[in-house]
């Protein structure tokens, strides 16, 4: 395979394409905003809370493949998520981008597995985690304790 | 400078050659007037003479634009400046590496240079100015080297230019910088610019017919070695990895010139700049690595 081939999985290419849960959430409890210092992604997350549950998660933004695609499956991961999950899962998430294995928990998560040898883009596939955390630490009560 | 004052700069400048003026303008009250582009990207000279007014009091611009590659006419930009009273800085810091500068023949009044993009280290460069305009300039920075007498509760400072280097200086990166402006000497600096502007135009001469490349900068004398470019429905970030694959360094993002990315369009762009050391064999290389990810990503459409 080649080196683009390996690292641009087309479940990436589709999800860059295609994003799921793309755009605005007039209903959200919170959104937050978030820039990545490496320059060109911007994007902004909302997120809907009931209960300590996420039920409804977008994001809305302009990016490159690696930083569109995991906002993507970020929100199909986190849909449906309690708050601490979905904190557990951007843990993991950031574990794997710094090179450890992923957790069975990420799922095609996985496949973003290749930017843990490329520094440069390492902020790229971050982005939209970090933003995700920042978010959740808006939603009143959370983390509670 | 003090409240209503203007300052000149264009919509092209690196970061540096304009947050430093946001400090001002909120500081002291001063108004920031940006010169824009022409439609084939150079400074728009005709609405630079129409900002030009007697409360502008310093015109900042490039002398070589980081991201555009096209050289500024320094000397028409200083004369206009300067018949209405106001002082020209100029930011040298992509020029000083590509091409002979003279100051003089230039018209700055101040000239600016970064050691780390000239063959230096980082940690060095020079704000070169005229005699003249030194010696009315109070120091900066306080400390020691830049004094003459100094008692407990006052001092006085040392002539020009120690007077504005105050404390031990950066002793190892100043030699370095030394030896990078002996070095590009030796080539030559107008041997430098003929081959960065020769591979520049062969690059722009091979990805001009090319479908879904978008060029940005003039063509012409004034073009220096510099190709920003997109393809169209990659992002620059993905463009640079793919490159990155092929063994090509190029630069992916707003080049810390946000204003200029919004002046043309876009969230951010990809860069290759051509110098002493690059080959045409290399802007072949580069020019095919580009079209096989134009290729890559359009198969995924």
């Amino acid at each position: 395979m080649s080196f683009l081939e390996n690292l641009y999985k087309e479940i990436i290419l589709e999800h860059y394409k295609r994003p799921r849960n793309h755009g605005n959430l007039e209903s959200a409890t919170v959104q937050q905003e978030g820039i990545n210092p490496s320059c060109g992604d911007e994007l902004t997350i909302f997120l809907e809370v009931a209960d300590g549950v996420v039920t409804d998660i977008r994001f809305a933004g302009e990016g490159c493949a690696i930083s569109q695609a995991s906002a993507s499956m970020m929100t199909e991961a986190v849909k449906g998520k309690g708050l601490e999950e979905a904190l557990e899962l951007s843990r993991e998430f950031k574990a794997m981008i710094h090179g450890e294995e992923p957790s069975a928990d990420l799922g095609d998560l996985k496949f973003l597995q290749g930017i843990s040898k490329l520094h440069a883009r390492v902020k790229c596939a971050t982005l939209a985690w970090i933003t995700l955390e920042q978010a959740l630490e808006q939603v009143d009560h959370f983390p509670s304790g | 400078m003090q409240e209503g004052d203007e300052i000149i700069i264009s919509v092209a400048e690196h970061h540096c050659n304009l947050v430093p003026w946001h400090f001002l303008a909120r500081e002291r009250g001063v108004v920031i007037r940006a010169v824009g582009l022409t439609p084939d990207h150079r400074f728009d000279m005709g609405t630079y003479r129409k900002l030009l007014s007697e409360r502008t009091k310093l015109v900042s611009t490039w002398h070589m634009s980081n991201v555009l590659g096209v050289v500024n006419p320094i000397r028409e930009i200083a004369d206009a400046a300067h018949e209405v009273g106001a002082l020209l800085l100029v930011d040298g810091a992509q020029a000083a590496p590509h091409l002979a500068v003279d100051v003089q023949a230039l018209g700055a009044d101040f000239y600016a240079i970064s050691g780390h993009k000239m063959c230096g280290p980082t940690g060095a460069g020079a704000l070169w100015a005229s005699e003249e305009i030194l010696r009315a300039m109070p120091p900066f920075l306080g400390g020691g080297e830049m004094i003459r007498k100094v008692f407990v509760d006052h001092s006085s400072y040392a002539d020009i230019p120690t007077r504005f280097e105050a404390g031990t200086p950066n002793i190892a990166e100043a030699i370095g910088l030394g030896a990078a402006v002996d070095y590009l000497q030796g080539i030559g600096m107008d041997a430098v610019f003929a081959h960065d502007q020769e591979l520049s135009h062969y690059a722009l001469e091979r990805l001009t017919p090319l479908e879904s490349i978008i060029l940005y900068g003039p063509r012409g004398r004034d073009r220096g070695g510099i190709v920003t470019f997109n393809i169209e429905g990659v992002h620059p970030h993905d463009v640079a990895t793919a490159l990155d694959g092929e063994a090509i360094a190029i630069r992916a993002g707003h080049h810390c010139a946000q204003p200029l990315m919004r002046a043309l369009g876009v969230q951010a762009t990809a860069r290759a700049s051509f110098y002493f050391y690059n080959t045409r064999q290399e802007v072949d290389r580069f020019v095919e690595a580009v079209v096989r990810t134009r290729d890559f990503f359009a198969a995924f459409a």
